[in-house]
């Protein structure tokens, strides 16, 4: 007698399955797309590890941009200083309640300086460490998160373009070294932690180490240098600390780092 | 009339003084947590602080004594898994209790297993390894009392000299606590905002602290005192709480070593 009334939107049976057919068919494939464009961790660290030598080459001026030889022509201790910070960006930053949310490594857009072990230099502390150029957003994340946390003495040891980090006899470490008017923020309940630094003025400058170890009121073996230094144990019988302790705290990885450098003589303080 | 009006001024006088009376040093810190009730003797609560303090860190810095430094003195209140110091555990045993601690799981301990982690932790960081090189010289400057190895460290140096410290204690509205007759900086704490500059590593601060602190209605005062290494200057950073004792006693629960590199 009369049409039976349609509601906006309604659909007849048909209709609604063929279009949860669509929309299955569209979820199905939007999984299959989430899939493939969601990389691994192993697959992440592999990408941006090459990307960021990139840029060092690119900042550097170096002939070669293959992330390969550029990582060959590394000493090995400064091969360490990089894969492990690379390794330990990719923490999460957490809110409030622990919650994960964008890592670290999302924000670091250039590495300019690989700074190695520098066994007899007195500023030994300042030397393992990267120099990077962060990307906008970090230091806002970092500052509303609760696992990357601001602190005290902060320092962004600048690169130079043309020797310094790539220079074994480069000792002027004060004249690139920025104390005053740093933001930097450290991992908390972890150990060994991160430690993130930028200018406040310019925060995309920064630098980037990781603090192996706590600071002593005698010190043995680590007073100064800890830094970075993720190849270097004491002298045998000891365990290799540092590696041991990374690898427990950075497990984001299928496997865990393997330095390719290692020795007990730039280790304790009597190196310096 | 002018008598009524000059008396109601002087009522509306004395109310903006009371508004405006400098707290008492354990009045309630804006920020975080609700008002609370300022103990009565505050100025006892912070002499038995100081003399706590004091005692610690002779024991600990000056006469190195670990066990000394935390016999009979921890906390039962935070007597609890998640304090212990991740000095005290070896990295296996440090991140399980870091998941652990991050799913709010309590785990009591005895005070006597709590004072031996604690005395484990002061241990390494004198790192005194007798069987370490014969060469290796102690931070600490040579010394024979806690006053020579104290460093003033009132609001007003930190404010002055050490911006980037007082950037985060500020709002927390420190005060100068006299340690052995050398002033530190001393505030009260009432979550892991308030001490998180430290970037501790025990998990207990970011996940229990807070917790805790109002449940059993306990006071916490962190103790910040600069000390004269044999190089340069270190902050140490002591946590005490009262036991919901008003200041009558002061327990240990945690000491940080900020990293300054």
């Amino acid at each position: 007698m009369f049409e039976r009334v349609r509601p906006l939107g309604w659909v007849d049976d048909m209709q609604l399955a063929r279009r949860l057919a669509v929309m299955g068919g569209l979820c199905l494939a939007a999984g299959a797309v989430a899939a493939v464009s969601q990389p691994t961790n192993d697959q992440r660290l592999d990408e941006r590890s090459k990307a960021l030598l990139v840029s060092y080459a690119t900042y550097k001026q170096y002939q070669s941009k293959d992330p390969a030889v550029v990582y060959n022509g590394l000493s090995p201790d400064r091969q360490a200083v990089f894969d492990s910070i690379v390794r330990a960006l990719f923490v999460p930053i957490q809110d409030d309640d622990g919650n994960p949310g964008p890592r670290v490594i999302d924000f670091v857009e250039e590495v300019r300086g690989i700074w190695g072990v520098r066994p007899k230099q007195k500023e030994g502390r300042y030397m393992f460490r990267l120099s990077v150029r962060f990307g906008s957003g970090l230091k806002g994340a970092l500052e509303a998160s609760s696992n990357l946390v601001g602190s005290t003495h902060g320092h962004v040891l600048l690169p130079r373009q043309k020797g310094g980090d790539d220079d074994p006899a480069f000792t002027q470490f004060a004249s690139l070294l920025k104390t005053g008017d740093v933001k930097t923020f450290r991992e908390a309940t972890k150990e060994p932690k991160l430690q993130i630094s930028m200018l406040k003025d310019d925060p995309a400058v920064g630098e980037v180490d990781i603090d192996y170890d706590p600071v002593k009121l005698l010190c043995i073996c680590h007073c100064r240098p800890s830094n970075s230094d993720f190849g270097s144990r004491k002298p045998d019988p000891d365990a290799h600390v540092h590696q041991n302790a990374f690898n427990i705290d950075v497990p984001y990885f299928s496997a865990p780092l393997a330095t390719p450098w290692s020795n007990s003589n730039a280790h304790c303080k009597e190196a310096y | 009339m002018r008598a009524g009006r000059a008396s109601a001024l002087l009522m509306f006088g004395v109310a903006l003084a009371a508004c405006q009376a400098t707290p008492s040093p354990q009045s309630p810190v804006t920020g975080s947590g609700g008002p609370r009730t300022p103990p009565p003797l505050a100025a006892d609560a912070d002499r038995r602080l100081a003399a706590e303090v004091a005692r610690f860190l002779d024991a600990w810095a000056v006469k190195r004594q670990p066990h000394a430094a935390v016999d009979g003195r921890a906390s039962e209140a935070f007597g609890d898994r998640r304090f212990v110091p991740a000095a005290a555990l070896s990295p296996a045993e440090y991140k399980a209790q870091a998941e652990a601690a991050s799913a709010a799981a309590s785990t009591p301990m005895s005070k006597q297993a709590f004072e031996t982690a604690l005395e484990t932790q002061l241990g390494a960081a004198l790192d005194d390894d007798p069987s370490g090189p014969q060469s290796a010289a102690p931070a600490v400057a040579p010394s024979t009392s806690l006053e020579a190895t104290l460093v003033p460290f009132s609001p007003d140096v930190v404010r002055e000299k050490q911006s980037d410290l007082w950037e985060h204690v500020a709002e927390r509205r420190p005060r100068a606590l006299l340690v052995a007759g050398v002033p530190s900086l001393a505030y009260q704490v009432r979550d892991w905002n308030d001490i998180k500059w430290t970037a501790s590593g025990t998990v207990g601060f970011r996940f229990a602290m807070a917790n805790i602190i109002r449940q059993r209605d306990v006071d916490v005062q962190a103790v910040v005192t600069a000390i004269k290494l044999s190089t340069e200057e270190t902050t140490v950073v002591t946590l005490w709480s009262d036991e919901g004792r008003q200041g009558a006693e002061w327990r240990l629960l945690g000491v940080e070593l900020p990293a300054r590199r």
